[in-house]
């Protein structure tokens, strides 16, 4: 099985100001039809609704059978994912090796 | 035109209106004959009162000549200079003795721009005109550019202005939208509204649909600014058009606005806390669409309605909403909030979290419920946040008001 791509968020704050960016780059990064995606959240300390925007974009991009596993989701990020109840279509991982486990299953 | 520039400020080419000053009248005249040839149109004086005078009435160009009786021609650099037209397009040209550096130096200092030999070699002379015709039309660009430039600045200006009026008759609109106490019959209400900039993309509503029942909500659009102001208003608008009057209307109508969204294909979304309460009959009911809980006293028990959660609108067109019923008897007080107020750091950059709402909250339980409004406004004004971080912040604050009913 192939690996899944990894993409890291680089910006403390994932907000409006880098969010068109965020997008340009999962757009370039993950094509159609990608079926598994591991996202590393744990430079970012403050995710603000238009962040969160871009992370359902991701999930549609994927479509239906696509899985995201999320590392590093810090306390603030994590509270809006469980808010929006986007922590029961992410899988929330403590490490890497576990996301990659959860992404081979 | 007397001064060789036309209507729009351009020189003509060829057209400088220049003034000889010699002491001596058969030099002035000579090398004003020699300009006029050039195609300037030259003019002559004698000494400095004169020559000043000439300038005063506007030329393009001074040839003046260094050693004079009386005031000198350094002098009249240095009055000429010293106008208050600083930036008009004049041009001087100093006419000295060969080996006077030292004079060179200060004419340099006073204003001068060019320098010729005496005696007066005509070819020098064509140098010096030409070079005066490029300074001089140089200046009338710069200067016309100049006047484009502030009537481009005016017109902005007006624009803006005229768009920040549409901006403010919009917000206007917004605030016009927020609950009205005398149409609220059953209950008590009060509210903050504070958007991050003029226009905001969060909405607060309450509406009577009849029965004894009231609806309220709270929706928060994804963003800033107009587009998501213009969605927040009309959600709004849509919510109460759909007057759910029972919890499975309210739940149908999430729903239904969920679908409306998504079919705008716009990226927006909104998160909703939206309730309905029947103060008669001590009741209610809520529904959380990714949106922070309420916050329930029933006296001064406090609790969270724990709705279970549900999707924000405009995500997923399947998305369901079931609501929670809740108590909402004589004592009760609920508080539904945008995560802008739970988000509101103070100067430490420690945010009011939910927890500080809940105390909040419990601090004026006690108070008149129009207490809690203020209370909070206060809360937040002592709140140094950072412009930049801040969110809309949303604040109701609803409670039964049987007053009439439990008159004798």
């Amino acid at each position: 099985m192939s690996e899944p791509i990894l993409i890291r968020v680089d910006h403390a704050r994932l907000d409006a100001a880098v969010a068109p960016a965020f997008k340009d780059e999962i757009s370039a990064r993950v094509t159609a039809g990608e079926r598994r995606v591991l996202l590393d959240l744990s430079a970012v300390q403050f995710m603000d609704s238009t962040g969160l925007g871009v992370l359902v974009s991701l999930l549609k991009r994927m479509g239906g059978d696509g899985k995201i596993a999320v590392v590093g989701a810090g306390p603030a990020v994590l509270k809006l994912l469980q808010l929006t109840r986007l922590d029961t279509l992410f899988t929330i991982c403590g490490s890497e090796d576990e996301a990659r486990d959860a992404l081979q299953g | 035109m007397e001064n060789g520039a036309t209507a729009n400020g351009i020189a003509e080419p060829g057209v400088l209106k220049a003034l000889v000053v010699d002491d001596d009248p058969m030099m002035a005249e000579f090398i004003a004959i020699e300009m006029e040839r050039l195609g300037c149109r030259a003019e002559t004086a004698n000494d400095f009162d004169a020559a000043l005078g000439i300038v005063a009435r506007g030329v393009d160009m001074v040839v003046t000549d260094f050693q004079m009786p009386g005031r000198d021609g350094m002098e009249l650099v240095a009055a000429i200079r010293g106008r208050d037209q600083a930036d008009a397009p004049l041009h001087i040209v100093m006419m000295t003795a060969r080996g006077e550096e030292a004079v060179i130096r200060r004419a340099v200092d006073a204003g001068v721009d060019d320098f010729l030999y005496k005696p007066v070699d005509p070819l020098q002379l064509m140098l010096a005109v030409a070079s005066a015709r490029r300074a001089v039309r140089l200046h009338h660009v710069i200067q016309e550019r100049n006047a484009a430039l502030a009537s481009a600045h005016d017109a902005m200006r007006d624009a803006l202005a005229h768009l920040q009026d549409d901006i403010d008759a919009a917000a206007g609109l917004h605030e016009r939208l927020l609950p009205r106490p005398e149409r609220l019959p059953g209950i008590r209400v009060a509210h903050v509204y504070k958007p991050a900039a003029s226009l905001g993309g969060d909405s607060i509503g309450a509406s009577d649909v009849g029965n004894g029942r009231i609806m309220f909500f709270v929706i928060d659009v994804q963003g800033h600014g107009v587009q998501s102001s213009l969605d927040s208003f009309h959600f709004h608008h849509r919510l109460k058009q759909m007057r759910p009057t029972g919890p499975d209307e309210l739940a149908q109508t999430l729903a239904s606005l969920n679908r409306e969204i998504l079919e705008t294909e716009s990226e927006t979304y909104a998160t909703v806390v939206a309730g309905l309460v029947d103060p008669a009959a001590g009741q209610g009911w809520l529904i959380c669409a990714g949106h922070p809980p309420a916050i329930l006293f029933d006296g001064n028990v406090q609790s969270i309605v724990e709705t279970g959660g549900a999707f924000p609108l405009g995500w997923f067109p399947d998305s369901s909403y079931t609501p929670t019923p809740f108590s909402f008897g004589p004592q009760a007080r609920l508080a539904v909030y945008s995560d802008g107020l739970s988000d509101c750091r103070d100067r430490r950059g420690r945010e009011l979290g939910d927890e500080g709402i809940a105390r909040l909250l419990a601090e004026c339980r006690t108070q008149p419920i129009e207490t809690v409004g203020r209370m909070v406004e206060l809360t937040l004004s002592l709140r140094d946040a950072d412009p930049s971080l801040v969110d809309d912040i949303s604040l109701l604050v609803i409670e039964p008001d049987l007053g009439d009913r439990q008159a004798p």
